[in-house]
């Protein structure tokens, strides 16, 4: 099967066996800043953007994605510097394997809800586990993040 | 100056195992027990053979016959003749692509002839029961002995039981109790993966979610019968670690799996493996009896632990001293007996988690010591303040510290604790516990400095970023030391080819270590000949423990309708002495008392009949950042720390206390006490109604 989509913003069209995965087609073609933690759309490692709405990529069909506009943190970092600054500047992160989640995710609120506040943060955000931290640095990133826009 | 990979990360670039592939490089996955105990009748690989992509399926005799581990060497690669845990591995697929190894490992059809089975301690240790092992004495590094009871891993004992019974028996006042804590998994987000490429037996390359390389090296190599000098483990950054990325993994399989196959071989698990097969904590059954004078003063305490570590042995070091789950490391207790029992079982086998043996251990006795002070009929924190060591006394294991500041960091949390309103018509309840943790002054680890004609400096490291920021503190105590600016130091992780030692992240002393490096740096770069790269060393024990307290307070709100509780705040006091980088040790105390939130509420393997029911991350719940309190943190500076650097420990110190923290909260909302973890509204709620 060949799936066809706008991947950050460029046309992007791979060759993969029709029960393919997002995750894994993005993972294979060189978008490994989308990470797979559980596997079955939990933790939110995975999460990218399907026309603006976050999905977990690790239990979303690539087939799905036809015709999509899909972001992942790569694109989002790139084109948001405040995004990428936010994370940097408040350390909302210690290893790192969830953070491309949490990036993606924070973009979406910006989105949905860019005036958010502590408890609506956490609740959005409650979709993207980390082991690390303790959330207080996510939390912060968040914020800062959203006062940027 | 924020962390040196923080960019990186935050942008998707850093790599980790499984972002990384090799030319002409196969794919593996297992095919697993789904028998508790069964003897292997037969094992068909005939279908999964003839699976598309199928390069090669091995069963046990063809790979090595030599089981691996760190001090006990009792796992096989694939198991031979018999499985002894649902999720064990039995053959191992070979194929082009993940999708079809995993596809045709499904297809290895294995006859199995039931074993009786036993899934617990108390099953495993009574008369009669099957032999897990048929004679786990023989094992290289075995800790029992023949004649022992059959299932017993190993049993570690400390003081006199008779002097403590005699001595109970006289107490004014006496608790004794049963306390049992639940598996419960280090939770790291990133699956285990390994890639090895065997490319000749002088030349063996691996890549492994490890924090331990060189001790990893030296396991692989004894079980594959390669030197281990041959066998370079690359530096890669590890997504969380929290003890469960210390063992070897799949590298032995994954690089007999390149040997025979001739190609480079990944295997990255899926969670649920993860959750499955691993190696979690242990859970633990804990009989404590703890005596008293009349004026409150303890006497004498018996703490008998029964460890269940599940299938096989080999995932954690045979220590012969007292075992975290029965230490008693911050009061006085004039005598003491403990008894830890490892033990076999048909389960999961267990490893090593974030401060090992204390979590289950603190539970118990930290709820204890507020049981013990309901008898008495005092403050919890009266109780703790008149048998709290004071520095000079020797602890219950005859060791001396340092200093103790236990009772500075207890008045420390006292004074900074503010109420917190509980939702109307909810139970208001406060808690304390109290951990101490001792650092080692052992330092273990290598540096190569190497100037630039730029005027910047690259620095080499063999030490694996966990997460923690250990790269970034090594780049701050550089700075500091050698008057570079942080901007100018580039830190490098290398692989174990490239410098000769580093111990490994854990129990708490990699900021030590460093240190002690970076003293030993600092000397030779002043006296290096000019523009030359300079490689230092450090493998010693300054001999010199320090301890570290941490006081929590939690405070809790319970519904009485229902029993769900609220953990409304938890406070963290600790005892500090020189912070390098505030911030990541912030981190360290949030996201440890994380852990120790996810372990008292949450968290629950959920194992029965030997499988692990709770096996993907929708039923084995981490809290998310909606279940964390409010923290606060209070840090009592001053202390006394290690080495010139002046650092203490603080990785492990805020884990162990949070279930005793919300239990004792819990008792002091309801008057219900919860001995056994995790502590969930059904139990609340049971409890409560039992009372009525």
């Amino acid at each position: 099967m060949n799936v066809t989509m706008t991947l950050n913003g460029r046309p992007f069209s791979a060759e993969t066996p029709s029960e393919s995965l997002l995750v894994d087609v993005l993972r294979l073609n060189g978008f490994t800043g989308t990470k797979e933690g559980c596997g079955v759309g939990v933790c939110g490692a995975c999460t990218v953007l399907v026309n603006d709405v976050p999905v977990a990529s690790c239990i979303y069909l690539a087939a799905l994605a036809e015709g999509q506009d899909v972001w992942t943190v790569e694109g989002l970092t790139a084109k948001d510097s405040a995004l990428l600054d936010a994370f940097v500047e408040k350390e909302g992160m210690q290893c790192g394997i969830c953070t491309p989640g949490q990036v993606v995710s924070a973009y979406a609120l910006g989105i949905e809800n860019p005036k958010a506040n502590e408890e609506e943060i956490r609740e959005f955000m409650a979709g993207n586990l980390c082991r690390c931290t303790g959330y207080v640095t996510i939390t912060e990133s968040v914020r800062t993040y959203l006062a940027s826009k | 100056m924020s962390r040196v990979d923080a960019a990186l990360k935050a942008s998707g670039q850093s790599r980790y195992v499984a972002d990384f592939a090799l030319p002409d490089m196969a794919h593996a996955a297992v095919a697993r027990s789904a028998m508790a105990h069964a003897r292997i009748v037969s094992i068909d690989t005939r279908a999964a053979l003839a699976s598309p992509g199928v390069i090669a399926v091995f069963t046990a005799q063809d790979v090595s016959p030599i089981p691996y581990g760190r001090a006990l060497i009792d796992t096989p690669l694939l198991a031979r003749d018999k499985v002894r845990f649902v999720g064990e591995r039995v053959a191992a697929v070979v194929a082009a692509t993940r999708q079809q190894a995993e596809h045709a490992a499904a297809m290895v059809e294995i006859d199995y002839e039931p074993l009786d089975a036993v899934f617990t301690p108390s099953e495993a240790l009574a008369p009669g029961a099957p032999a897990i092992h048929e004679q786990p004495w023989a094992y290289k590094g075995a800790g029992a002995k023949q004649g022992d009871p059959i299932n017993l891993i190993h049993r570690a004992t400390h003081g006199s039981k008779e002097e403590v019974d005699a001595a109970l028996a006289a107490a004014a006042f006496v608790v004794e109790h049963h306390y049992a804590t639940q598996g419960v998994h280090q939770g790291y987000l990133e699956p285990q993966a390994c890639i090895a490429h065997f490319i000749s037996e002088d030349e063996v390359q691996i890549w492994l979610t490890t924090k331990a390389p060189y001790r990893v090296r030296e396991m692989v190599g004894t079980c594959v019968e390669i030197d281990p000098k041959k066998i370079e483990l690359q530096s890669i950054t590890l997504g969380g670690d929290f003890g469960g990325k210390g063992s070897p993994q799949d590298a032995p399989l994954c690089t007999e799996l390149s040997r025979k196959t001739g190609r480079p071989v990944k295997m990255t698990l899926r969670y649920s493996e993860d959750l499955t097969a691993t190696n979690p904590r242990h859970p633990a059954e804990i009989d404590l009896r703890i005596g008293a004078d009349k004026e409150g003063r303890i006497v004498a305490a018996s703490m008998v632990a029964h460890l269940n570590a599940g299938a096989y042995g080999a995932f954690t070091p045979n220590v012969p001293a007292p075992h975290g789950a029965v230490e008693i490391p911050s009061y006085r207790v004039p005598l003491l007996y403990s008894e830890a029992n490892r033990v076999y079982t048909n389960t999961v086998p267990r490893g090593n988690m974030r401060a090992p043996g204390a979590p289950q251990g603190i539970f118990a006795l930290e709820s204890a010591m507020d049981e013990l002070a309901l008898v008495i009929g005092i403050e919890p924190a009266e109780l703790r303040r008149r048998n709290l060591l004071v520095t000079g006394e020797a602890d219950a294991s005859h060791v001396h510290w340092i200093e103790h500041r236990g009772l500075e960091t207890l008045e420390a949390a006292l004074a900074a604790v503010e109420p917190v309103a509980a939702p109307p018509g909810w139970l208001y309840g406060r808690g304390i516990a109290i951990y101490s943790r001792s650092t080692t002054s052992m330092a273990s680890t290598s540096l190569r400095l190497t100037p630039y004609d730029d005027g910047c400096l690259r620095v080499e490291t063999p030490l694996i970023e966990t997460g923690t920021g250990s790269h970034t503190v090594l780049r701050q105590m550089l700075s500091d030391q050698l008057g570079f600016a942080t901007t100018k130091i580039e830190i490098v992780g290398v692989s174990t080819n490239d410098l000769p030692r580093d111990a490994g992240a854990g129990a708490s002393r990699v900021t030590a270590g460093l240190a002690a490096v970076v003293d030993v740096a600092a000397k030779a770069w002043m006296n290096r000949a000019r523009d030359e790269a300079i490689v230092v060393e450090v493998n010693e024990d300054s001999g010199v423990d320090v301890g570290s307290y941490t006081v929590q307070v939690a405070q809790v709100a319970v519904d009485p309708g229902t029993g769900q509780m609220r953990l409304l705040e938890l406070l963290n006091a600790v005892d500090v002495a020189k912070i390098i980088n505030p911030l990541a040790f912030q981190m360290q105390i949030d996201g440890g008392a994380t852990m120790g939130v996810g372990f008292a509420t949450l968290e629950d393997l959920d194992e029965a009949d030997g499988q692990v029911w709770a096996a993907n991350m929708g039923e084995y719940k981490l809290p998310s950042a909606r279940d964390v309190p409010v923290y606060k943190t209070v840090k009592v500076p001053g202390a006394i720390g290690l080495g010139t650097a002046n650092v203490k420990n603080i990785g492990e110190s805020t884990t162990p206390p949070v279930a005793a923290a919300i239990a004792n909260a819990v008792f002091d909302a309801t008057r219900c006490r919860i001995r056994d973890l995790p502590i969930t509204a059904e139990k609340i709620y049971q409890a409560m109604k039992g009372q009525q």
